[in-house]
Order: C-alpha cells, then structure tokens, then sequence
C-alpha cells in the first residue's frame, strides 16, 4: 500500500520571532526598598492601595513610597510611564480596587 | 525581523490536522480549515503586500503580526482569498491604541469589535446588509468576522477564563462583521459622513454588545420610531447608560423609509435621539453604579446638583453612530450599545490591496 502523504499546515500563533521577556528577579524584603504604587483609578482603587501601603510600611523600612495614577483603568500604561516606575521603583504594587 | 524556524507542523491527514488545532487551543470552537502552505500562499497573492510586512502590534501579547499570519488565520476562518485585504483593515483598525483592543479583550464586560464595511467592495465580496444582516447564510460575513476573532485568539491571545474575562461574551464573538446597504439609504454612506470618498472601501471598528431589537409597528412618523429607538438606547443595563463613550444605531429600511418621507436627514435623529435618549441623574447614580461619585466621569456641564437633571447617553451628538441595513420587510431597528468611554472611539480604515 502506499504511504499516505502527510500534510504541512502553519502555525496560527504568529510566524515572527519573539523576543522572551523574563520577570525581575524577586525582592527579599522591601526595607529600604523604593515602593511605586499604581492607582489604576477604579473607585475603590485608591482606598484598597492606601490601606494596603499602610500595612506594608509597618512591617517593612520603607524608604519612599512614590505614587501613580492611571488614566484610563482600561488601557494599558503608556510606555514612558512604565518607563518612569522602572526607573525609580525598586517595587511595584497596582490593584484593581472594582 | 526574524521569523520563527518552525513556522509549520505535519499532521497525518486533515481530520488529525482538525483535532490538532482543538488540542491546541487555536479554534473558536469550531472546526478550522488546516491552513496548508498552498492555501496561505493563494490566500496571500490575493494582495499586493510583502508576506511578512507588519501590520500592526496586536494586544494584550504585543506581538508584531504580519500580513501572512493573518492570511493563515483566515485561511483557518474559511475566507476566500479576496476577503483577505478586508480582514487585514479590520486588524490595522482594531489596533490603533484609541481602540483599546487590549481592554475590549480582557474586560469582564460582553463587548467584542464589530467590523462595518462600507464601499464598492461590500458588493464585490458580496457582504451581506440587507435580511439577517447580523445572522448566518454569508460567507464573507461569516468568515471575515471569524478570522477577525480567531487573529485575537491565536495572535493576541485572548482565551476565555485566562486573557479574555467576559462574564458571558456573545454570540458576536464568533463573527461579528455587517455591511450598509448604501445603495437604497436615504442619507450618505457612514464612511462619507466620516470623510472618506464614495468609492473608496471601508473597514470600521466599534466596540459593541449584542444587537438590541428595537420595534416599533405602530408609528407613521419619525417622533414615534426615534422614540423606542432612544428608550432602548437608555436601557438600566447597557453600558453606554454608565459609561458614556460611544452607540451604533442601525436602522431598517421600512423605519428609514418612514424617517425620510418626514424629510429628516441623519443629523436630525441624531439630535433627536441626543435630546431624548437620556436617563435621571438620581436614577442612574443609585440603580447602576458607584452612587455620587459617578459624577466625576461625566462633562462638566452635567448639572450635578439637580435631581431632575437627563443625562445624555453618551456625551455628544456625533458619539451616536447611525447606519441604514436589514431587511426590506420588518419594522424594526437595532441598537449596539458600546462598551464607554474606556474604548472612546470607533476607528475607521481604508482596504486597500
């Protein structure tokens, strides 16, 4: 009998190299540490990311506490902003706050 | 820009390549066409653009897509070749930032894109904008607005219950792609009215929940139709009711007929319907959402302290969105509700080949 021919079909999930994006490395603790806080402006947003920096700066020394506010809580952040909080935040902390 | 070493996989036969495409989580639900390199090829010489162009950065992934991964998803949809540059304009849409594809993907929210064609193509490609013009039995309907959703699966990676958060979706988010009928309206073509010539093809992008049928089989002047047109575009339920932003109306021929004999251009129910489909300030504080601080999302010129106040459902007149389709026979309308003001605009392409 003979072979059946197998068929060759693509890949649906894009055919262009990416570019592997790895997680920073985790903090020990945050004494001592920059913490940027990003309120994505829901309407709770802000009372659930105060109370949380509250708790937080308790239990660690923390050296600054730097704060953001997204415009849209739908879109992603612009870039230059993430940009920014990279720069100057040695730990990052958002919420939804619906 | 490099590309991928292993683009493509071989599979036994086309029922296994069927089921493969299941396991792997790169269908809708539905069986895909396994899209074999000689159907992406003739898929792909259907336009006169480099395979490996990109065309846009497609969220929430980020990922660059090119002209040939969307030739493979419609290929997959069950898209004749000449659908291709119309699918092609709908992603180049979907993906302007002001759209916010990446939130209209993840909400919990019903929305998906609706993509509306307008132009000479609509009758090329025979798109259907006449009977059941949301519903099945159109090819290009059907597989132009499946390779659209099936691009934001496989490419932009929206699955249900991971990357995409709809409490329900809807069944638009199979398909969701409708034309005018340009030829029997009274009023200009939707992509005249926003500045694009007669001739020339287009795709728009909006951001929409389910068609809500609006009837009205009694009234034998504009007031009555616009009416039930504006109560239901002011339903407790919808989104624009909270959050502004922006609402299609469709209406059908026997309502447009009626509209027009009255001597009524577009901008006259567009006003009409800005005047009256709007809801009490106190109402909409205390039976949809977040009580007094709802104030801070709406205009200035809101007046917050009047609780007889009417707020518009969306902040502007020509946030309304009026097109002529349906059947011929039928009294009936449809309103689209869209999603807010957090995907603020419809965007509007060009098809080109």
């Amino acid at each position: 009998m003979e072979e059946q021919q197998m068929i060759e079909v693509y890949k649906p999930t894009g055919t262009l190299a990416m570019e592997s994006i790895r997680l920073s490395t985790r903090l020990d603790t945050l004494d001592g540490k920059v913490l940027g806080i990003v309120n994505n402006g829901k309407w709770n947003s802000k009372d659930l990311l105060v109370e949380i920096e509250s708790i937080l700066t308790k239990i660690f020394n923390v050296s600054e506490v730097l704060w953001w506010k997204k415009e849209s809580y739908s879109s992603p952040s612009p870039q230059d902003l993430r940009e920014e909080i990279a720069k100057k935040c040695d730990a990052v902390l958002t919420a939804i706050g619906d | 820009m490099q590309t991928q070493k292993d683009q493509t996989i071989k599979l036994d036969d086309w029922k296994e390549a069927i089921e493969y495409f299941y396991e792997q989580k790169w269908t809708d639900g539905l069986p895909i066409v396994p899209p074999k390199r000689e159907f992406v090829e003739e898929m792909l010489s259907s336009v006169n653009r480099d395979p490996d162009e990109v065309v846009a950065v497609f969220p929430p992934r980020e990922i660059k897509v090119t002209v040939r991964d969307i030739a493979i998803n419609a290929v997959m949809a069950g898209c004749k070749p000449e659908y291709l540059p119309v699918v092609i304009a709908g992603v180049e849409a979907a993906c302007e930032p002001v759209f916010n594809l990446s939130g209209i993907n993840a909400t919990t929210h019903v929305v998906s894109p609706l993509m509306i064609v307008n132009g000479p193509i609509r009758n090329k490609l025979s798109i259907n904008s006449r009977h059941n013009v949301f519903g099945q039995g159109f090819r290009a309907n059907a597989t132009i607005g499946r390779a659209f959703r099936l691009c934001m699966m496989n490419l932009g990676g929206g699955y249900p219950g991971e990357t995409d958060m709809s409490t329900f979706g809807h069944p638009g988010k199979f398909t969701y792609c409708i034309a005018e009928n340009e030829e029997d309206s009274p009023w200009e073509p939707f992509h005249v009215e926003k500045g694009f010539d007669a001739d020339q093809s287009t795709v728009t992008v909006f951001g929409g929940e389910a068609p809500q049928s609006v009837t009205n089989h009694i009234a034998n002047d504009p007031y009555g139709i616009c009416y039930s047109i504006a109560q239901v575009m002011t339903n407790m339920g919808n989104n624009n009711t909270f959050m502004s932003g922006q609402i299609l109306v469709v209406i059908g021929p026997e309502h447009a007929a009626t509209i027009a004999k009255h001597g009524w251009t577009k901008d006259d129910v567009r006003y009409y319907l800005y005047q009256n489909a709007r809801s009490n300030i106190d109402k909409l504080r205390f039976n949809g959402r977040y009580g007094w601080t709802w104030n801070n999302n709406w205009p200035k010129w809101y007046d917050r302290k009047n609780p007889d106040e009417m707020i518009p459902i969306v902040p502007r007149p020509d946030d309304i969105h009026i097109l002529y389709a349906g059947g011929s026979a039928g009294r009936f309308s449809v309103v689209v509700p869209g999603w807010g003001r957090i995907s603020p605009k419809i965007v509007t392409k060009v098809i080109r080949d």
